[in-house]
């Protein structure tokens, strides 16, 4: 594929991180050419230079989540698969969940196909300020899992996940985050914040290949498996493994992705997730506070807490915006729905959608310059 | 002589290879004979005979399975038999 010489300004972080660190890009090929056998499949060098691949990035994955023990990460392609072995794998008919108004559609649909077959679920509300977390009174004697992401991928809006979690705890019922925005951009401790299950992309703020992630499960969930193939164990029984992480990894391992992932998690580590976080929360606190000043444009992300911020220009529809932006300027945002129909539902956009700029910590307070004299121009 | 500690997964055989490194054991993982692996496919831990109490003790302490333990038999022209001791 030809290089592109013409500079470009990526603000498209939330839908997957373009700038990886080099050490990403070394790994993969790395694996590729040097262990490129079968993670545990067969017992011969190259397989065991696969298997440590892997076990390498369980570990460090281990340390990013503060998780203590590595076969409780199962690694899958991308975390709507995670999600929906997650929220298929426990509930059934009959039951309850309750899910946050901010869910991607990577909770939402999977969680809608199931009301289809006897499971109920509620769309916690919001008050005046865009607060859901007090949801006992949702709670119900079927209630069997709550899902909450852990920032929303449209507006950067950080959920009180410690909150949620502790209620769900007082009530016996399973929780699951949905750490697709967060990984890698705040601190995320599963276990202090009383998560039975992680769900997270590679590829985003972890830094990894596209084709990776990881779902974290604890020993209190029993899911069911919607996969069941190959795991390299106990191959003589029928039914799939009982045991983590074989149970939900049947088939072959994206090793030289997981281990670009790996490279991804010690860079995440080694910056600090904290300081990623104070970084790309200043870059989106100036856009911020800069935007606020031009005309005609409304900002659905009032105080930056994240890296993501969402606003539109004037009645014009998001995604002509953001083509114009990609065309004539190489400023890639992205406009539209975002995948998230529940929360421009509850920001009450989802009749133009919304631009998002997303932000990493490769962004740099000039390109947020530039991008802000072109809005300026564009206002009128 | 060698012992052969059988487990599950390749994650708890990389698991405890890697606790057993940690506290100056030499090991290696490896894919289980097909004559002792239990259900199988399965991965194990090969150790010194004389270590093997103490890979007992550390799969107990960090909560791994061990499914069984073999003891590595060389009969010599490629022939090896495993006497099961635990």
């Amino acid at each position: 594929m030809k290089k592109s010489t013409e500079k470009i300004i990526y603000f498209d972080n939330s839908a997957t991180t373009f700038i990886k660190p080099e050490t990403v890009y070394d790994k993969i090929v790395d694996v590729m050419k040097y262990a490129g056998g079968n993670a545990g499949r067969g017992g011969h060098k190259l397989a065991q230079k696969a298997s440590d691949v892997i076990y390498d990035a369980r570990e460090k994955v281990c340390s990013l989540l503060k998780v203590s023990s590595p076969e409780n990460i199962c690694f899958v392609n991308n975390a709507t698969t995670g999600l929906n072995f997650v929220i298929k794998g426990i509930l059934k008919e009959n039951d309850h969940v309750i899910i946050s108004p901010y869910e991607h559609n990577s909770v939402l649909r999977p969680v809608h196909k199931l009301s289809e077959k006897g499971v109920s679920y509620t769309v916690a509300e919001c008050d005046g300020d865009g607060n859901y977390e007090d949801i006992e009174k949702h709670i119900k004697p079927d209630t069997k899992l709550i899902v909450a992401s852990h920032i929303c991928n449209v507006n950067g809006r950080v959920s009180d996940v410690e909150k949620i979690g502790k209620i769900a705890k007082k009530y016996g019922i399973f929780f699951l985050i949905d750490g697709s925005q967060s990984a890698g951009h705040i601190k995320t401790d599963v276990e202090n914040l009383d998560a039975d299950a992680f769900v997270c992309s590679g590829h985003k703020g972890l830094f990894g290949p596209q084709g990776t992630g990881v779902m974290y499960l604890s020993e209190k969930i029993k899911a069911d498996t919607l996969i069941e193939g190959g795991s390299g164990s106990s191959s003589e029984i029928l039914a799939q493994p009982e045991y983590l992480p074989d149970r939900f990894e049947s088939g072959t391992l994206n090793a030289p992705g997981i281990g670009g992932l790996a490279q991804g998690i010690q860079f995440v580590l080694d910056t600090g997730a904290e300081n990623i976080h104070l970084y790309e929360k200043r870059l989106a606190d100036y856009m911020i506070h800069e935007l606020k000043k031009i005309k005609n444009v409304t900002l659905y992300t009032k105080n930056a807490n994240s890296g993501v911020v969402a606003f539109n220009i004037g009645d014009n529809d998001s995604v002509e915006m953001s083509n114009f932006l990609s065309e004539k300027y190489n400023v890639m945002v992205r406009g539209g729905l975002h995948c998230s129909l529940l929360s421009h539902k509850t920001q009450n956009t989802v009749e133009k959608g919304c631009i998002r700029a997303s932000l990493s910590c490769f962004n740099t307070k000039n390109e947020v310059e530039k991008f802000l004299n072109i809005i300026d121009t564009m206002r009128v | 002589m060698y012992a052969i500690v059988t487990l599950s997964s390749v994650t708890s055989a990389k698991r405890v290879e890697r606790a057993l490194i940690d506290i100056g054991i030499s090991c290696r993982t490896m894919h289980t004979p097909k004559i002792i692996s239990q259900y199988g496919c399965s991965h194990s831990v090969r150790v010194s005979e004389k270590d093997t109490d103490k890979v007992l003790k550390l799969c107990r302490e960090i909560g791994v399975k061990v499914r069984g333990v073999f003891v590595e038999k060389n009969l010599g022209k490629g022939k090896t038999e495993y006497e099961k001791i635990n």
